[in-house]
Order: C-alpha cells, then sequence, then structure tokens
C-alpha cells in the first residue's frame, strides 16, 4: 500500500529541478572565480605602457 | 501554569532576548537608508542562503503545509514542493536580470525603470506595500494559535508578544538585523523540522511502516490507498495540481522579498548562485514538513484533523524537544515577516515618499522615513491581527491570487523582451490585476486563475507593444547590453 512508481518519479523529478538550480548556481560560483583569476595582462600589472614591457 | 509550559517560556524569552539583542547591533551598524534597505550590499552567501531559506519557510510552511500533507498525502508534493522547485530555478536563471541597476533597492524600482513610467513605480509600491502588510497580518493569525496554547496564554496575547519581538528587531536593524537573525532562524527552524520528522517516523515505527499505514487508512475523505497516490485516487486534477504548481512557481519570481536579497548581494557571484546553493537546503526541509504532516496522520487519532496535525505531533513530543520545536516555529515565522514588513517599509520611504513626493530629501530623512514606516506598519499589521477579521483571510487570499496575474508577465516580458513599452506595462499590470480580480469572484474553482488570465495578458501586452512607439534607448542599453554585465563592468 506503499508509494508506486508514479510517486518515487515525481519526488525524483522534483530533486532534479533542484538540482539543475544548484549545477547552475556553481557554474556561475566557478565562472566568477575564474574572471577573479584571470592572469592580469603584464601591462595593466606592472603599471607600465605596452611599449616599455615589450 | 504547567511545567511544560514553564520549559516553553524559558525557551521563548531566551529567544526573544538573542533576537532583540542582534536588534540592538544591527542598529548599530546601521548609518543611511541603504544600509537600512538592503545592508548596502554587503551579503555574501554565508548570509544569503540562511537569508533566503528562513523566510522562504514560515509558518505556512511548518503548520499549514504539514497539515495539507496530513490531508492530501504525497500529493502534497506535487501541489506544493514541485511549484516551488520550479519556482527556484527560474529565479536562479533570472539572477543576473535583477542587478541590472546597481541602485535598485525596491521591486517597484526594478518596474518603474524598465517601463520607465512614475505611474509604475506608485502603483507597483502601493500594491506590494498593501500585500506584504496582509502577510504579516496573516503570519501572526496564524502562529497564534500555536504559540497561545505552547506558552499557556490568549491568542491575542501571542499576537502581542510575537508581534512586539519581531517588531523591535526589524525597525531598531533594518535589512542588517534581518538577516543576522535570519541565520540564526535558520539554524533553529532546520533543526526544529529535523527533529519533528525524525520523531513522527519513530512514532510511526519506521519509513516503511509509516507509509504503509499512511496506505491503509480509510476515511471520509480518503480512501484507502488514497493518501499514498499522486492525485489522491484522482480527487485533484491535472488542471487543479499544474494551474497550483505554476502559480507557486510565479509568486516565487514576483516575490519582492526575494529581489531584495538580490539587490542585497554584495556582488554578481553572489547574487547568481544563493538561491540554487539553497535549493537542495529548502526540499530536503519540504520532504521534512511533509514526513511531520504523513506521520502525524499516521499515529494521531482522526479528531486532530488538517489544523491540527502539527500541534498535535509536537504535544506527543518530551517537553524539551517540544520546546524546541516552538522556538522553530518562532523562528519561521519571524523570518518571514521580517523581511517582508522590511519590504513593505522599504517601498513607502524609497519609492513612495522620496522618489515620488520628496525627491530632494536627504538620505538622513529617507532613512527615517524608512524606520518610522517600517514601526508604523508593524504596529499596525498588530492592531489589525488583533481585530480577528474573516475578512483579513479573504484580502490575504485575493491578494495571493491578483499578485501573480498582476505582476509575473509584466515583469518577465519586461526583463526578456526588449520592445516591451511602458504602455504594455502599464496595461498588462492593470488586465492581470483586474482580470485577477474577476476570476476571483466570478471564476470556477477548479481552474486556477494563473492559467486563465496570464496567457491572455501576455497577449494583450504584446499587441500593445507592437502599437506603441519603442522603449527609449537608455532603456533598452540598460536592460539589454551588447555584452554581458559581469564584462561590461571589468
Amino acid at each position: 500500500m506503499g508509494p508506486g512508481l508514479p510517486e518515487i518519479t515525481a519526488l525524483v523529478v522534483i530533486a532534479l529541478i533542484c538540482l539543475i538550480a544548484f549545477a547552475d548556481a556553481v557554474r556561475n560560483l566557478i565562472k566568477y572565480d575564474d574572471e577573479l583569476q584571470a592572469p592580469i595582462p603584464v601591462a595593466e600589472a606592472t603599471e607600465l605602457s605596452p611599449e616599455v614591457v615589450k | 501554569m504547567t511545567s511544560g509550559q514553564i520549559v516553553n517560556w524559558t525557551f521563548f524569552v531566551g529567544y526573544s532576548i538573542a533576537m532583540v539583542g542582534i536588534g540592538y547591533l544591527g542598529m548599530r551598524r546601521t548609518k543611511t537608508a541603504e544600509d537600512f534597505s538592503i545592508a548596502s550590499k554587503t551579503f555574501g552567501n554565508s548570509i544569503q542562503m540562511p537569508l533566503f531559506i528562513a523566510s522562504f519557510l514560515s509558518a505556512a510552511s511548518l503548520i499549514g503545509f504539514s497539515g495539507v500533507a496530513y490531508n492530501s498525502g504525497w500529493s502534497f508534493l506535487i501541489l506544493y514542493p514541485a511549484g516551488f522547485s520550479v519556482g527556484w530555478l527560474m529565479i536562479q536563471l533570472m539572477g543576473a536580470k535583477f542587478r541590472t541597476v546597481p541602485s535598485w533597492q525596491t521591486t517597484s524600482a526594478m518596474f518603474a525603470d524598465r517601463f520607465y513610467s512614475r505611474f509604475m513605480r506608485g502603483w507597483m509600491a502601493t500594491f506590494y506595500s498593501i500585500w506584504m502588510f496582509l502577510y504579516v497580518v496573516i503570519g501572526l493569525m496564524g502562529v497564534s494559535v500555536i504559540i497561545s496554547s505552547f506558552l499557556g496564554v490568549e491568542n491575542k496575547a501571542a499576537f502581542l508578544i510575537v508581534g512586539v519581538v519581531f517588531l523591535a528587531y526589524t525597525s531598531m536593524g533594518g535589512m542588517f538585523a534581518v538577516a543576522w537573525t535570519n541565520v540564526v532562524q535558520f539554524a533553529l527552524l532546520a533543526a526544529g523540522i529535523v527533529i519533528a520528522a525524525v520523531f513522527g517516523i519513530y512514532k510511526a515505527g519506521g519509513l516503511g511502516e509509516l507509509f504503509n499505514k499512511l496506505g491503509a487508512i480509510s476515511s471520509e475523505d480518503a480512501p484507502a490507498g488514497a493518501l499514498t497516490d499522486l492525485t489522491m485516487n484522482g480527487a485533484y486534477s491535472w488542471t487543479y495540481i499544474s494551474g497550483t504548481a505554476i502559480g507557486l512557481a510565479c509568486s516565487i519570481v514576483i516575490g519582492t522579498y526575494y529581489h531584495r536579497m538580490f539587490f542585497a548581494a554584495k556582488d554578481e557571484r553572489t547574487a547568481r548562485s544563493f538561491i540554487g546553493l539553497s535549493a537542495p537546503i529548502l526540499l530536503v526541509l519540504y520532504l521534512g514538513i511533509a514526513l511531520i504532516g504523513w506521520s502525524a496522520r499516521a499515529v494521531l487519532p482522526d479528531e486532530v484533523g488538517q489544523q491540527g496535525a502539527f500541534a498535535g505531533l509536537v504535544g506527543t513530543m518530551p517537553v524539551v524537544l517540544g520546546a524546541f520545536v516552538l522556538i522553530a516555529v518562532a523562528a519561521a515565522v519571524m523570518s518571514s515577516m521580517d523581511n517582508q514588513l522590511l519590504a513593505a517599509g522599504a517601498m513607502v520611504s524609497e519609492d513612495i515618499f522620496h522618489k515620488l513626493m520628496k525627491p530632494e530629501a536627504s538620505d538622513h530623512t529617507v532613512g527615517r522615513v524608512a524606520r518610522w514606516a517600517t514601526l508604523i506598519l508593524g504596529l499596525g499589521a498588530i492592531g489589525v491581527a488583533l481585530l480577528d477579521l474573516a475578512l483579513i483571510i479573504e484580502f490575504y487570499n485575493f491578494f495571493t491570487i491578483v499578485s501573480a496575474t498582476t505582476a509575473f508577465v509584466p515583469l518577465v516580458m519586461g526583463l526578456y523582451w526588449k520592445r516591451t513599452t511602458r504602455e504594455a506595462g502599464i496595461a498588462g499590470s492593470l488586465f492581470g490585476f483586474a482580470g485577477g480580480l474577476l476570476w476571483y469572484f466570478f471564476g470556477p474553482e477548479s481552474i486556477p486563475a494563473t492559467i486563465a488570465i496570464m496567457p491572455v495578458q501576455a497577449i494583450v501586452m504584446y499587441l500593445v507593444s507592437r502599437a506603441t512607439h519603442n522603449p527609449p534607448k537608455a532603456v533598452i542599453e540598460a536592460f539589454f547590453p551588447q555584452t554581458p554585465p559581469a564584462r561590461a563592468a571589468s
């Protein structure tokens, strides 16, 4: 008399929707972390003009 | 007073002192109007996640939804958590849109900027403020029953006790106080749900036994097997189920107290992650709430009924555990009402007072108006709750229906279709409000207003947009930048 396949499927689908939201959040965290850690161009990092760096 | 009530009072007084103390710390940190409204965009995920979860889980969630699970069995899952999960996904994906203009503090400012309209600012600020005010009144009315029985006081005394505590810390410390108290409230309510759910399963003799008992229940409203069937053996039509789920999902997207969290996030990284990171935790907590309702149905006598399911189960717990769950209920109700009240106070001060009435007002004046507006609205909500009018519940039900039909389609079309014009925004929101109003009084109950009204509303907005001039270039450039906002900012 317990829950059958449709009930378990509904629960799995709801969990999957939450996981998609979670995955999007994690993707954004990684994306913004990557942007923060992107190497700074040498000219910008040393505050010298590109010509001087060359 | 019984010894159990003395323990409950001890827990409750300790909790209340802690909340008001946090409110005082928030007041010391609050210097400007923006501090009071959105904590000057300083929150990372460690604050944003508990803030969102605690705000989402209200007394309605704990007491009301465990009652729905008691009454509807497994169909509770597709009536509520299904709609919520779709709503969480939608608002997670919309995160960047809510950060379009850095100075936004309110939902009505978002509508005003996108539809370049003072009318939309005033209309949306008024609409949302009334809606949030009603939310607070209903929150107070809903929680008073259980708080009064656990503390051994009259219903009206329970309104006052709960009302004074949450109003004190909210009006003192604004968004800092709301967020910091929500972190504590999140821990309390999550622990309370887990404790009550585990206790319910234990009382039922284990998870398998719980479902066996649930499936075997045969009563007037639920023949054998109905409580473990998704549609309660066809008692709920799929039109009703999908309409309810769509309505709930839409109500999350237009929730002004969720928008405020996007405005309060310290950066794009936080704004575009806190909802998704919270979603699995919220789902687990909703499953806990379902288990509380199901186990109450399986182990308590039939006379308890839907309304008494939560209190009935908690009443069978050992005294200290019961007192802890009572604090979880108090935390749940306050963590939602404080944010709703602050949202209303911010719209009254920032949109109605500052932007529409006194554009020359100083930041100091706007901050004072925000604090006073929050306090007065809160006192008004306590006063209205004390009257205990049936009419208030009717108003609340009405606003719940028309909120989705009024704001969802204009918000989504405005943010995602650049051709949407001011005239379309105004026509769409007024059409949705009027349509929701008519549906509330004359529409068939079996078909939710969201399904009937919103498709027509979208067509109306499309036609009006096509018939009117393009939005100004500045609006299109702000809302639909050629380069992604993160790149443009760097």
